[in-house]
């Protein structure tokens, strides 16, 4: 599984609610933090998306300004982390700003950790 | 980590002083190591040209170039003649004795490696003017990179500032007219440093205001930031300018923390070079570009600076080698016995 890049909030609602954790990365075009992190982010993908338990999103904040604007996204780029569609913190941080690539590497291993647990325990999407 | 723990040189940056050095050394077979770093000293690889847009003044793009662009086909060209790009973050030097050593973040407790030369060229990074308030709306409303942040919704048609004078000052308003409603420059003085193209540009821009004599003093909001508290410097009289962004152009400072207490800078902290090269007050060690240059900081001039290094450190490294490697019975008494391991490179 690959990253999901979002091209509208109605998509990105819908993975939100087909999808019990989402990782979102809120980036611009011109961002050299943005890019410096994106390889990194996309190993992540590739390695701990789970169907339905866990999934990782790309938001161009200059193509979806409704989403960005709804999240109250400030800087970029901003890594934000969802449960059954709410928002939530990991790690006891409410979002990750700026390319901080060891907060982001445990917030998602602690994501991969528990999307697994839930997945063997067979609980649903929602529940 | 592919990068052998000994290396002949090794090139500390990721600009255009340490891409030129790497390309210099790579044709003269010198096998060079460029840390490049993970957002060392907060930026992207390829360093302040990666917060920029059009660059006009570097020679050879007859229509300009964009920054990050131009950093990608440098960091090519190194590659492309053999230089080693190693995309970590040196996190301490120890210049003490040479074979300097040298540790990689999260690395810090594991054995050093260690380089023959190195080629210091970390550049230097926006300064910040820490008023009252920057730190609670710092990222939330405050920014160090126009071209990072400008597209965040809470810029979008709202009024926003700039404050600085010069180049930057000048480009990152221009580029932010796109987002904003309007955008104020508040320079101290009573002039712009910006050069004269720049300078008509931003003065000829229906959306800019330039608010001459002006300095902030303080930054306002809620969640986010909201205004500036705004001081006119010849009456001292001050006003509420309202602003949900602010940036800065103000200047830079030297990366120069891994170096400081081990050779000389001056009293701005800039790497103090033996006028006419790139020597430092240490043997061995060569910086070039923005962490020894307060005065030209161009990426020409950087692009400058980083071949006379290599070119000086390609010598040195000869005529120690015509001498008889001392380096090398040092390399072998400090690191107990272990010899330091010189098979050829095979990424080469």
């Amino acid at each position: 599984m690959t990253v999901h890049h979002i091209s509208s909030s109605s998509e990105f609602e819908s993975l939100l609610s087909s999808t019990m954790y989402v990782v979102s990365d809120f980036y611009a075009d011109w961002c050299g933090p943005c890019k410096a992190i994106a390889p990194m982010y996309e190993k992540m993908a590739e390695s701990a998306s789970i169907q339905g338990y866990l999934a990782f999103a790309k938001i161009n904040v200059d193509n979806n300004q409704d989403i960005s604007s709804k999240y109250g996204v400030t800087a970029m780029p901003t890594f934000m982390f969802f449960k059954n569609g709410k928002q939530v913190a990991v790690n006891g941080n409410a979002l990750i700003r700026g390319a901080d690539a060891q907060a982001l590497a445990s917030a998602t291993a602690k994501l991969a950790k528990l999307a697994k647990e839930k997945q063997d325990a067979g609980v649903k999407v929602g529940a | 980590m592919s990068a052998k723990p000994h290396n002949k040189v090794v090139i500390i940056g990721s600009g255009p002083a340490a891409h030129t050095a790497a390309i210099y050394l790579a044709r003269a077979e010198l096998k060079p190591v460029l840390y490049e770093g993970m957002l060392a000293n907060g930026m992207a690889a390829g360093g302040q040209l990666t917060t920029t847009t059009d660059v006009e003044n570097f020679p050879g793009f007859p229509t300009g170039i964009m920054g990050p662009e131009l950093m990608e086909n440098m960091r090519k060209q190194s590659l492309h003649f053999g230089t080693e790009i190693v995309t970590e973050t040196v996190a301490k030097l120890d210049l003490s004795s040479r074979p300097f050593k040298y540790w990689l973040e999260w690395a810090e407790d594991e054995p050093p490696r260690t380089a023959d030369a190195i080629i210091l060229a970390t550049g230097a990074s926006a300064k910040r003017l820490h008023l009252p308030g920057e730190e609670t709306y710092w990222q939330s409303g405050i920014s160090a990179c126009a071209v990072c942040d400008g597209a965040v919704p809470i810029f979008r048609n709202k009024p926003l500032v700039v404050i600085g004078g010069g180049d930057s000052a000048a480009e990152e308003a221009l580029y932010l007219t796109k987002y904003g409603s309007k955008v104020y420059v508040l320079v101290r003085k009573d002039k712009l440093r910006a050069s004269n193209i720049m300078a008509n540009r931003l003065l000829k821009h229906p959306k800019v205001e330039v608010l001459f004599h002006t300095v902030a003093v303080e930054a306002k909001g809620e969640k986010v930031l909201k205004s500036l508290v705004i001081k006119d410097t010849r009456d001292g009289k001050t006003r509420d300018l309202e602003a949900n962004g602010l940036f800065y152009a103000i200047g830079h400072e030297p990366a120069t923390s891994l170096v400081k207490t081990q050779l000389d800078v001056d009293e701005d902290g800039y790497v103090v070079t033996v006028p006419g090269t790139t020597e430092t007050s240490v043997k061995g060690v060569f910086a070039a570009g923005d962490v020894q240059d307060k005065k030209y900081r161009q990426a020409i001039t950087s692009a400058g600076s980083g071949c006379m290094a290599a070119l000086e450190c390609e010598r040195l490294l000869a005529e120690e080698e015509d001498a008889g490697a001392p380096i090398m019975v040092e390399a072998m008494k400090e690191s107990n016995g272990v010899v330091p391991e010189s098979k050829s490179n095979p990424l080469v």
